[in-house]
């Protein structure tokens, strides 16, 4: 595990919201390298309740094995900020362990629209 | 509280959000089903590597081409081995095939160099690794390539120079070892650049005024605003686009970044000794493989180079090298000295 807060996450509530950034590959590229953001004030109870439990496996996962640093490879960095944006909880994975349905989160732009 | 990002263009289509709540639905279901099929296969790559076998003959490679089938378990299936001339029909397969070869060719023609490790290792590729995968890597035994997503990226064996770019690294791995950080880490990148680079000029046999001097080119989908990924004649000017944003490399040392993402900025700083190379050799003319690149091949294998060396450290290295093989006050030592002037890396002796 490393980031600023570690262990597991906190619970979510309206007020939460889960950063995750990418980080590496074969370049720096601006416009994928920033971070995108899940509000849980778009999410219903049983939504923050199942990010919830994908963000418990990412911190084990996390706790499992230290991120990789290798050419090219990437890595995820989530962090959950609460309503004053400080950060509660935060973890990095290499992108392999990170669960899948994580990373369709952080890909599936139109998804993130709707709330 | 931060608002999620608002985007342009949507490059993928829309899955989840509300299937991420509804913990019954076969998607759910199938997705939780992948990540732990994934997370246990990850689990055994981890703990049982083994190496194919090596090539016992210098001037030989020993090619393995697997695939991993849109899933994200290496090394995948064995599709195409060392001797199987017959293209298969798959153009990620064969490229990386005859790409491993390009670049085994060049390293032992030019440098004598037998493989990654000079000792004859099996060069080992995965292709199709993931699904819409935009990227491509070493992982410290072998080289990963993706298909891309079809939106923004092609498949990642499309460019030569990125094949050579991923074995270079392993080259790297095997001599200097540079630290994936900082000024060493943009080292290793430059490096893996400049090989890349000069792997596709001398299967091109290109001169230095024909060369593109560009990473990646063809990676790039048409809706993309850009040509490369990296320009090594021009750094920051390979991309402009929408949704990428605009190639953040700079070319000189006034303009170098401090930055904590990309592992302080490897792929970033990376364009400064691009750069300095790229005026070396369009300063030497010719063909950029018979002096500049043996002048960066030793000092890659210079033992002076430590893992934690910096461009300062690189430079005098590559201008110490220029001196014993060309003579100090020369041509090329001059050539040397000032590329990494034209670049604000001051080297003096």
């Amino acid at each position: 595990m490393s980031g600023d807060v570690g262990g597991g996450p906190p619970s979510l509530d309206v007020s939460s919201c889960l950063s995750l950034r990418r980080q590496g590959g074969i370049a720096h590229i601006p416009g994928l390298a920033k971070p995108r953001y899940i509000r849980c004030d778009r999410l219903d109870d049983a939504q923050r309740e199942r990010l919830l439990d994908l963000l418990t496996e990412a911190a084990r996962r996390a706790a499992e094995t230290r991120v990789t640093v290798a050419a090219d490879q990437r890595i995820f960095h989530l962090a959950v900020e609460d309503a004053e944006g400080r950060c509660q909880w935060s973890a990095e994975l290499d992108e392999q362990r990170m669960p899948e349905e994580l990373l369709l989160l952080w890909r599936d732009r139109e998804a993130l629209k709707r709330g | 509280m931060t608002d999620y990002q608002q985007v342009s263009r949507p490059f993928l289509p829309p899955y989840l959000l509300e299937r991420i709540a509804s913990g019954g639905s076969p998607r759910l279901r199938e997705c939780a089903q992948h990540t732990l099929l994934a997370d246990q296969r990850f689990r055994a790559r981890t703990a049982a590597p083994h190496s194919p076998k090596r090539s016992s003959q210098r001037g030989v490679p020993a090619r393995f081409v697997h695939s991993a089938r849109q899933q994200q378990e290496l090394p995948g299936q064995l599709v195409r081995r060392e001797g199987d001339e017959a293209d298969s029909g798959d153009a990620a397969i064969d490229e990386a095939y005859h790409g491993l070869g390009a670049t085994y060719r060049y390293f032992w023609e030019t440098h004598g160099r037998h493989s990654i490790d000079d000792r004859g290792m099996a060069l080992r590729a995965t292709v199709h690794f993931g699904r819409d995968y935009e990227n491509a890597f070493w992982d410290g035994t072998q080289m990963v390539f993706g298909d891309g997503d079809g939106e923004l990226f092609n498949r990642f064996t499309i460019a030569l120079d990125i094949i050579a770019h991923e074995l270079t690294h392993g080259v790297i791995q095997h001599e200097a070892d540079l630290v994936y950080a900082n000024q060493a880490g943009a080292l290793n990148e430059s490096l893996s650049d400049v090989f890349g680079s000069l792997v596709k000029q001398y299967r091109m046999g290109q001169r230095v005024e024909e060369a593109d001097w560009l990473i990646g080119e063809g990676l790039f989908t048409e809706r993309v605003e850009g040509r490369a990924l990296r320009s090594m004649a021009d750094p920051g000017s390979a991309y402009d686009d929408p949704l990428l944003g605009r190639d953040p490399q700079p070319g000189h040392m006034r303009d170098f970044v401090e930055t904590q993402e990309d592992n302080g900025g490897v792929h970033i700083n990376s364009g400064i000794p691009n750069r300095a190379f790229h005026l070396l050799a369009m300063t030497l003319g010719g063909h950029a493989w018979d002096v500049a690149g043996p002048l960066w091949y030793a000092t890659l294998l210079d033992e002076r180079l430590e893992p934690e060396s910096d461009f300062m450290a690189f430079a005098a290295l590559t201008l110490d090298n220029a001196a014993q093989r060309h003579g100090q006050g020369g041509r090329e030592w001059l050539a040397v000295r000032d590329a990494w002037r034209g670049v604000g890396v001051a080297v003096t002796r």
